[in-house]
């Protein structure tokens, strides 16, 4: 055991053991127009009384009730804080006037959905779906679809929505439509699929599909991510890879003069979540440039809505740029550009 | 009533900072000094509560006010027993109490905010109201210290 592992087990010990005394807020007397700060100690209760802006509260420890037993160290539950993801979920309350509607199938385990949602008149934190004054959604058991069920669009926001199962975790969340993206987190070892999404915005419908298996390996690991694209975009994913193979990290895919951009991961691969596209089948130039290697282009090629579109790209370091017309995505006969022309 | 917020908030860190506060400069300063950051704590609550992180807020006035408490006694007993003599006989780890009471103050609560309540370097920082790099030289000072008094194997520390 390290210095540090030791250190903190016997410091851990130490504090749990140490007898903290009950402890209770409670109002002392209300007064008005005086407006000071006092605070003085009663030996005998423990009570600290604050007098400020006309109203004395008290903190007052409760001494009668005997030494608190140490807890278990094992069992030492972590010290109560404000978690930072709290907060960046707090944050997210800034999202507002999206709604969510799902369906979904489980395999292997009963599961619940949940989902967050915050408008003008509702601030609210999680809601169970269903039983939360904040609206509302689905549940099901094990393998049976769910789905809300085309409900009127309310002027507020769902953006989460959770699987859990009884022994594994898995989490979908949807972030804000136009950067929309879909993860799943997995604890532990399963199946799962999610079949479609569709975000419904007040006063407008776009259908998404989540297109792609979630499947667990038997270590846990995702597989395959599912891609969510709406009707008016598609997405595309893909590896980029040398000549022998070798996946780059870090290369950075661009398309026509967007500043959405993504960049590759330590395998070599990438997704664009959301590509608006203005026609049914419109033309876009990708670019891929990774550190080192020569860039790569593909000119014009053919993007339908509400499709996913595979682009695997490998770069050379010796050969010049090199720019491909159409390929590797097939068709575009009758497609255009985002400007018009064909 | 005090908002449910603040009731909230005292329900879930009033015994952790009571701990951390007994640890880190012993029991007969740290009863008053938790008692009166609760209720400093109280009176600025909407605007501390906006904070990023009112829970090191809370934590940094008791240190001090306990700090200020001991301070202000004339004959200042040596922190011998940290956690107070009336208590000691059910304590448990002598030798590491008096190895933690040993240390120089600064180096006694990073330990204590580090190994009991596992801040990061930049949360002690934020309580001792120090740069991050003078926590991080406490924080292994202080555990080097520690090693030395209780013959830990030294060749773990960081």
């Amino acid at each position: 055991m390290s210095v540090d592992e030791q250190l903190r087990s016997r410091v851990r010990a130490w504090g749990d053991a140490i007898p903290v005394d009950d402890h209770e807020i409670v109002p002392v007397i209300r007064r008005r127009g005086r407006r000071r700060h006092m605070l003085t100690m009663a030996t005998s209760a423990m009570t600290a009384v604050v007098v400020i802006a006309g109203s004395v509260w008290a903190v007052r420890a409760i001494q009668d009730t005997g030494p608190v037993p140490p807890a278990a160290t094992t069992a030492r539950p972590p010290v109560a804080r404000l978690e930072p993801a709290d907060r960046e979920f707090q944050r997210s309350y800034h999202v507002r006037y999206r709604w969510l509607v799902a369906s979904g199938k489980t395999s292997g385990a009963q599961w619940n959905a949940w989902a967050f949602e915050q408008t003008p008149d509702q601030p609210c934190m999680a809601v169970d779906l269903g039983h939360g004054s904040c609206f509302a959604g689905f549940s099901t058991d094990n393998g049976v679809d769910f789905a809300s069920g085309g409900q009127e669009p309310p002027a507020g926001g769902v953006f989460d929505v959770s699987g859990y199962t009884t022994q594994d975790v898995y989490q979908v969340r949807i972030d804000i439509v136009g950067r929309e993206s879909v993860f799943v987190q997995t604890v532990g070892v399963g199946e799962w699929e999610v079949r479609a999404f569709a975000i419904v915005l007040p006063g407008r419908l776009s259908d998404v599909t989540v297109r792609g298996v979630v499947g667990l390996g038997s270590d846990g690991q995702e597989v395959r991510r599912p891609i969510t694209v709406a009707n008016d975009s598609a997405a595309v994913r893909g590896v980029v890879v040398t000549d022998d193979g070798t996946p780059i990290a870090d290369a950075v895919v661009s398309y026509d003069s967007s500043k959405d951009t993504a960049t590759t991961d330590g395998e070599g691969r990438f997704v664009i979540w959301r590509i608006p596209l203005r026609y049914e089948c419109t033309l876009v130039t990708f670019r891929v440039q990774a550190r080192g290697y020569a860039s790569w282009s593909v000119i014009d090629s053919p993007l339908y809505r509400g499709q996913v579109h595979d682009l695997d790209v490998t770069l050379s370091k010796t050969t010049p740029t090199r720019n491909v017309v159409g390929a590797p995505l097939a068709g575009g006969e009758s497609c255009r550009r985002a400007d018009g022309s064909r | 009533m005090p908002n449910q917020d603040f009731e909230y908030f005292v329900g879930t860190q009033y015994a952790a900072v009571m701990r951390c506060v007994v640890l880190a400069a012993g029991s007969d300063a740290a009863e008053d000094a938790v008692q009166e950051a609760f209720a400093r704590l109280f009176t600025r609550w909407r605007r501390v509560s906006g904070y990023d992180r009112p829970d090191l807020w809370v934590r940094t006035v008791a240190l001090r006010l306990a700090r200020r408490s001991r301070a202000r006694r004339s004959r200042e007993r040596p922190l011998t027993d940290l956690d107070g003599t009336a208590r000691a006989d059910s304590m448990p780890d002598g030798a590491l109490r008096a190895a933690v009471a040993a240390l120089p103050r600064a180096q006694r609560v990073a330990i204590v905010l580090h190994y009991f309540e596992d801040r990061s370097v930049d949360e002690i920082a934020s309580v001792m109201g120090c740069a991050p790099s003078t926590a991080r030289v406490h924080l292994h000072r202080g555990r080097r210290r520690l090693a030395e008094l209780l013959n830990l194997e030294v060749d773990h520390v960081g």
